[in-house]
């Protein structure tokens, strides 16, 4: 792919941004990651960049933006709760962002770092223009409810950037969910960079669903980093997009640090979903917790790299991490990979990845009880990510993460026989 | 005409026969106990009449009100009114107890011609059983069988057993794993549940649960036969003697 279109486009724009033109200089240097490197051996970062440059010549016209205001105004019940955050195409909106008490919002100029080709669509979410901001909640301040961050697009060519960073001053709480949408437009990407700095003993609940269409990008990075007893929790649930990158990576700072990820991601037709998570146990006493769970029919694929890195010194590290997948369909596919790297001592860390089908017994026992047969497989594929949502203890948000799973289970009609 | 009859079956598992040349008359009102040794087939024989498919059926027949049942779904045979209670009940985490049984109930009631029950009743039924079979409430709310030690997991089969009321009840050794106090229990689920118009095939190892429930007919199993029947005194000369007299006069 030829960067220079992107290079040109640049300098006719003459971005501004601190960072911005550095981001862009490291790109042209580094190239796009091809199928070589480890981080991008199964997905295509090709195609992805192509997209966001050319949604960078492409403005989007400032009546499809008023019409995305009104989808979201429309929808707005649906993200009742403390407050919310409305980017359509990236770009904060005023009318419709309600900043919950205890949470600040201030503008900045941090430029992302850069490491390399590997980052490459993060070089991207610097390089070109996007919402730039850090959301911030003082030491001792719990913000009761959920803070929703809507990522709304506006055209099919649309490009949702955003660069937030999210920082906890020490015993903060708060909890966000992040909702990607495209309101029916058929098309867009979403490209996102969220930097989460947690304080001594923060707590961050970090929700994300997305239930995209499918011809819609999404390409995600959390860059988190806890300190002492800080806690950060996220439950992803992917049931939409055609390409699909999440990027999840987490450093464990200080002793007794904790972070639990969880994340469901359902694959039909050609979808290709991505999941890349590292955590760094670099403080002693730190624990992790992963689970995801794929559920994968068509020709979908999906894709499981969990990295665990136990650091020199991260005594008494204790990582746990498992993914299970269902592979629904001859054609479907998934490449899981688990990576445990441990350089430290008294360490306790589990793996397992699974590949299976439905189970025959709870089938037989199901469909024994006079429930026909696709009914038995749509609760079994529902009951198998059910326990990853049950990590989701607001009750609107459950649901609504219950509605995007079933919905993705074709001909599902049976929500009311889950527990 | 027997409510189940069964006759001459060869059923196989695995490319093994285990079953070679069964034949059984079960009719409406009667209690049927079948005994017999570790491996002889009594699991198999329950699961090819529910429908399993794990097991091949390589001849002879099964019938329930004269209908072929080898022909039909499980499911299918479920709304015919066959239930089994598994010798090992499966969890099932993320399915909820009360609503699969809902389902089950009015996957049941339409086979029968009649109307769903709503979701009030069903409660107030499902409430009404449970605790007849000393269960607490709060199983309701959880996923089937999730969590549940195996003396729970048995008292749910009879439970379940109880709100679909089916015609032909299948137990496979649900009076193993039980204490003293949970047997009768189970028994007594059993019992309240006897009626001319039902029977029940009781599959068990010991002649323990005959105690409580006083079987018509007793039937012993060995090599994928039945190779004796009797009364009830039959279990207990098994109690006493053990099988192998009755395997040694088979034999002979
Ligand atoms: N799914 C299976 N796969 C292979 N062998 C099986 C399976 N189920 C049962 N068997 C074998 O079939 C025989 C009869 O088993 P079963 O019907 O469970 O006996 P019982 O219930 O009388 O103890 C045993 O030898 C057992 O090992
Ligand atoms: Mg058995």
């Amino acid at each position: 792919m030829n960067l220079s279109a992107l290079e040109q486009a640049f300098d006719a724009r003459e971005a501004g941004r601190a960072g911005q033109r550095e981001a862009l200089d490291a790109l042209l240097a580094s190239g796009l990651p091809t199928r070589k490197s480890e981080l991008w051996k199964y997905t295509k970062a090709a195609p992805l960049a192509e997209f966001a440059i050319a949604a960078l010549t492409d403005a989007t016209p400032a009546a499809d933006i008023d019409a995305a205001r009104a989808r979201v105004a429309q929808r707005a019940d649906t993200f009742e709760g403390a407050g919310r955050l409305v980017f359509i195409d990236g770009v904060l909106d005023d009318t419709l962002t309600r900043l919950p008490e205890g949470v600040r919002l201030e503008a900045t100029r941090t430029p992302v770092a850069s490491k390399g080709a590997d980052d490459a669509l993060a070089l991207i979410n610097a390089a070109l223009p996007g919402a730039d901001l850090a959301l911030q909640v003082d030491q001792d301040v719990s913000v009761n409810g959920v803070l929703h961050i809507v990522h709304a697009l506006a055209a099919p060519s649309s490009l949702g950037q955003v660069r937030l960073a999210v920082e906890l001053a020490p015993r903060a709480s708060l909890t966000i969910a992040e909702h990607f949408a495209n309101d029916g437009i058929g098309a867009g990407m979403h490209n996102t960079v969220v930097a989460v700095q947690l304080a001594e003993a923060a707590t961050l609940h970090l929700r994300r669903l997305q239930a995209l269409s499918a011809e819609t990008l999404q390409v995600t990075r959390i860059e988190a980093t806890l300190a002492d007893n800080a806690s950060l929790d996220t439950v992803t649930v992917d049931a939409g997009g055609k390409t699909v990158r999440n990027d999840l990576n987490v450093r464990l700072e200080g002793p007794g640090a904790r972070v639990d990820m969880r994340g469901v991601y359902l694959g039909n037709d050609k979808q290709h979903i991505d999941n890349h998570t590292r955590v760094d146990h670099v403080a002693r006493d730190t624990i992790s917790r992963e689970d995801y769970r794929g559920i994968l029919r068509d020709r979908s694929r999906g894709v499981f790299n969990g990295k665990v890195f136990v650091h020199k010194g991260a005594d008494g590290t204790d990582a746990a991490q498992s993914n299970p997948n269902l592979l629904l369909s001859d054609h479907a596919e998934i490449d899981t990979k688990p990576e445990l790297e441990i350089y430290a001592d008294d360490v306790k860390c589990a793996h397992g990845a699974t590949v299976g089908q439905i189970d025959e017994t709870s089938l037989f026992y199901l469909r024994s009880r006079g429930i026909d047969e696709a009914t038995a497989i749509q609760l079994l594929t529902y009951a198998f990510c059910r326990e990853v949502l049950t990590g989701i203890e607001n009750d609107v948000l459950r649901i609504a993460a219950e509605q995007l799973v079933a919905d993705q289970i074709p001909d599902f009609s049976a929500l009311e026989l889950i527990a | 005409m027997a409510l189940l009859d069964i006759n001459d079956l060869h059923a196989r598992v695995a490319g093994t026969d285990i079953l070679k040349g069964l034949s059984l008359s079960v009719n409406a009102g009667e209690v049927h106990a079948i005994m017999g040794p570790n491996g002889s087939g009594k699991s198999t024989l329950a699961n090819v009449l529910a429908g399993r498919d794990d097991y091949e059926v390589t001849a002879g027949s099964a019938t329930l009100d004269g209908a072929d049942l080898l022909d039909m779904e499980p499911e299918e045979r479920a709304h015919a009114g066959v239930f089994l209670a598994f010798q090992y009940p499966v969890e099932i985490p993320g399915v909820n107890n009360t609503y699969l049984l809902r389902a089950a109930l009015n996957a049941v009631r339409e086979a029968r011609g009649e109307d769903g029950i709503s979701a009030v009743d069903f409660m107030k039924l499902a409430r009404q059983k449970m605790k007849a079979m000393e269960m607490d409430a709060g199983f309701l709310n959880r996923g089937v069988n999730e969590g549940f030690s195996g003396g729970e997991k048995k008292r749910n089969e009879v439970f379940q057993m109880s709100v679909l009321e089916p015609r032909l009840c299948l137990l496979d050794e649900t009076d193993s794993g039980l204490d003293i106090d949970a047997l009768k229990v189970v028994a007594e689920g059993v019992n309240a549940l006897r009626s001319p118009d039902r029977a029940f095939v009781l599959v068990t190892h010991y002649q323990r649960l005959l105690d409580y429930i006083e079987p018509d007919f007793v039937h012993v199993l060995a090599g994928g036969r039945i190779i004796r029947s009797g009364d009830k005194s039959l279990a207990l000369e098994l109690e006493a003697r053990g099988y192998d007299w009755v395997l040694e006069e088979a034999a002979a």
